[in-house]
């Protein structure tokens, strides 16, 4: 199996170029349309697994296979590097070059551990923060690891909770956030979920130079079924979170918040119509290039929700059946990924009809896509 | 006469149409209307399976709890051997209704009142344990039970009460006899008011039962048929993930030479094997409630003698298997029986999951299906 594939003419005639010397000036002009990048995981036809980093009409560039599925991927931009996760329980990372200039190299979690599925880099891209399972002890940590010494792992934090999931950075670029979804779960039993009913999920806020947990904030009692998962940062600096809740379809409870800095977390309100077709699970928090729109995507209501990030109001929704990456792209809108191949360019202004950028149905686009600009 | 004719033509039109589909949709004209087959896969779930079985359950556990109250009256030899022989039936009762977690099995953690499984660290068995060794007074009445941990509230805690090295204890009279046998007749009521309750539910026309058969854009928890049909589906998946997951795979360990039959669940009163049976049983009989075949197309009708088949075999591969798993896994035969059997399972999941699915045409995303 190649580490990597890389189709050359791809990357020659799009941006990957700019990251090459000497380019002439016509193909610098040419970029200009053409320097939005996105990255994700996905099942390809025959059942394997990739990583792949592909132009917005849908074509692939770099294409990295994995060993097993993966969930999300984490991007240095100043560096082109990422960092591509097994999806929990797993155990293997993948990291590689955006442009394929360099061979991926994986590394794993160390024994008794396993990742969950996403990690950030620290700004200036010599560390790893990866949010990691310590299964024998039932207790959320983050992976610290050194990127420029084999990915090595040289120390820990306690996540402040059960079950971390997504980790970001916060604006200040010191400040990691962490969503612990309060699941305690073992390899042992796959994914079964031990501890129902005492679950308690948290976000926490840890200094990411001294491991101190900052903050630790929790939705209250009566929302301990909500599993915090995955988050965004507007471009105010606040905290957009999503939930998965844990009990019965009978019960709809909100599911998407905000926590602004130096503040609690609130849930905002979104209309019972809204909130059955998010069918009590939120796969994906997003934020627009330009920091004012928020998307949430539900690959189980099959639908995706846009923001106002300043005022909370909900200001349209798409339905895509198991839609659930989304990512920024230049316009301020999204693009947006489903499990049948496809994907959209959709965003609060699309009036409820996302036009379809690609399909190719012989693969699934996994959870998460990340778009970026060179 | 053009009125007679036009329908004259309708009417053989109609005719012919009839003709036609009993030529080239063989098997029948509901699968015209998929929402109607939905509509009548759930109901036949419903009907079929899970209302009559959460009755039995109710049943079993009653009996179970009056079993309880014969023993401690007069404790001999013969009444503890009717309690096992009940505590057994309710452990294989919760085994075929335990995969069908939505609506009021898991209303208020009932699932776990009445089993909480999982328990890797042995919680339950430990404060069960704690409580007789101290003869905590606040396990001795239904109310306080029940704001106690769940671990400590039903079946789970009822093994290390009633059995395994409780039997002399009970036999023997005394004090200890006295409170184990007060905490055992409140977790007896206990699961006896839950499934009565559960049951109830289940039975009741504008209960759990009408949100799955009236779907609609007011219908608080299904939108659709297709989403009604996705979820009794998915119980049948959700079902073999559990056997697999939670009940052998523990079991089978990281190899033929390091099998793990001490955690197996209910060891220690030897149900291990019962459990695992009647689950498989279970999902067995479900789906043949489910009375898939007339929604099938002829390319897919293969589907239902094959899902089935598959299941009959693992219960005559289980059949084989003998207690306590702590000797019998030992011998490398047995292991690989078990280990065939785990794979089995995994094959009819994955059938269940995605051919049948797209056989009766319910999505069942990539991303949907076991969310992250």
């Amino acid at each position: 199996m190649p580490l990597m594939e890389i189709d050359r003419r791809a990357l020659l005639a799009g941006a990957g170029a700019g990251l090459l010397a000497g380019l002439a000036s016509r193909q610098l002009a040419a970029m200009e349309e053409t320097d939005t990048f996105f990255l994700s995981a996905r099942k390809e036809a025959d059942g394997s697994y990739a990583v792949v980093v592909f132009t917005p009409e849908g074509k692939d560039i770099v294409r990295v296979p994995l060993p097993g599925r993966g969930h999300d991927v984490t991007l240095h931009e100043p560096s082109g590097r990422a960092v591509a996760f097994a999806r929990r329980p797993g155990t293997f990372a993948a990291a590689f070059d955006i442009f394929g200039r360099r061979e991926p190299t994986f590394f794993a979690s160390p024994e008794n551990r396993h990742f969950y599925g996403h990690g950030v880099f620290s700004p200036d891209g010599k560390l790893l923060y990866a949010t990691e399972n310590d299964f024998e002890n039932g207790r959320g940590y983050l992976g610290v690891y050194d990127t420029t010494d084999g990915h090595r792992r040289i120390a820990e934090f306690d996540s402040g909770g059960v079950g971390p999931h997504e980790v970001l950075l916060m604006l200040d670029g010191r400040t990691l956030v962490v969503a612990n979804g309060g699941m305690e779960t073992h390899p042992d039993y796959g994914r079964t979920i031990l501890n129902l009913p005492t679950m308690k999920p948290t976000l926490a806020l840890i200094d990411r130079l001294t491991g101190d947990i900052i903050a630790c904030h929790d939705l209250g009692e009566s929302e301990r079924l909500s599993s915090i998962r995955h988050m965004t940062i507007d471009g105010q600096g606040a905290v957009w979170f999503g939930c998965q809740f844990q009990g019965d379809k009978t019960k709809r409870p909100q599911l998407v918040g905000r926590l602004s800095r130096g503040g609690e977390p609130e849930l905002l309100s979104s209309p019972m119509e809204i909130l059955r077709g998010f069918n009590n699970y939120i796969g994906s928090v997003m934020t627009s290039r330009d920091g004012k729109t928020i998307a949430t995507s539900s690959p189980r209501g099959g639908q995706v929700v846009y923001w106002d990030a300043e005022s909370g109001a909900i200001l349209g929704r798409d339905r895509v059946v198991d839609v659930c990456g989304v990512a920024p792209r230049p316009g301020n809108d999204f693009l947006i990924s489903d499990g049948a191949g496809e994907l959209l360019a959709a965003g609060p202004a699309d009036g409820g009809n996302p036009s379809l950028v690609i399909r190719n149905s012989r693969v699934s686009w996994d959870n998460h896509m990340v778009g970026f600009r060179i | 006469m053009r009125t007679y004719l036009a329908s004259f033509v309708r009417a053989n039109l109609v005719w012919l149409g009839i003709v036609f589909a009993g030529a080239f949709v063989p098997g029948g004209t509901a699968r015209a209307d998929v929402a109607e087959d939905h509509h009548r896969f759930v109901a036949n779930a419903i009907d079929g399976y899970i209302r009559p079985e959460f009755r039995h359950f109710s049943r079993l556990l009653h009996v179970l709890d009056a079993q309880i109250g014969d023993f401690c009256a007069a404790p001999d030899a013969a009444g503890y051997e009717k309690m096992a022989r009940a505590y057994s039936d309710a452990l294989a009762g919760f085994a075929r209704i335990g995969f069908l977690r939505f609506g009021p099995l898991i209303e208020d953690h009932r699932l776990e009142r009445i089993l909480f499984w999982p328990d890797r660290k042995s919680t339950g068995r430990r404060q069960a344990e704690q409580a007789v060794a101290e003869h905590d007074a606040s396990v001795l009445t239904l109310n306080s039970l029940q704001g106690k941990s769940v671990a400590m509230q039903g079946l789970l805690a009822l093994e290390p009460v009633l059995f395994d090295e409780a039997r002399e204890a009970l036999l023997s009279g005394g004090d200890d006899a006295t409170f184990r046998c007060g905490y055992a007749g409140v977790i007896g009521a206990n699961l006896a008011e839950m499934s009565d309750s559960i049951a109830a539910e289940w039975a009741a026309p504008d209960g759990y039962a009408a949100l799955l058969l009236q779907p609609g854009p007011d219908n608080v928890a299904y939108r659709s048929d297709q989403e009604a049909a996705s979820q009794v589906l998915g119980a049948l998946t959700t079902g073999l993930q559990i056997v697999r997951d939670q009940w052998i795979g523990p079991i089978l360990g990281s190899g033929p030479h390091r099998p793990k039959p001490r955690m197996a669940l209910f060891r220690r009163s030897g149900n291990s094997l019962v459990m695992i049976e009647a689950a498989v049983g279970g999902l067995r009989d479900y789906l043949a409630a489910l009375d898939i075949a007339p929604m099938l197309d002829e390319q897919d009708a293969w589907l239902n003698g094959s899902l089935q088949f598959e299941l009959s075999n693992v219960l005559e591969k289980l059949r084989e298997l003998k207690e306590p798993l702590t000797k019998t896994l030992r011998n490398p035969e047995a292991y690989d029986k078990l280990a065939f059997i785990d794979v089995v399972l995994n094959s009819v999941r994955d059938s269940a999951s995605e051919e049948l699915a797209i056989a009766l045409k319910i999505q069942v995303g990539f991303n949907a299906l076991d969310g992250d």
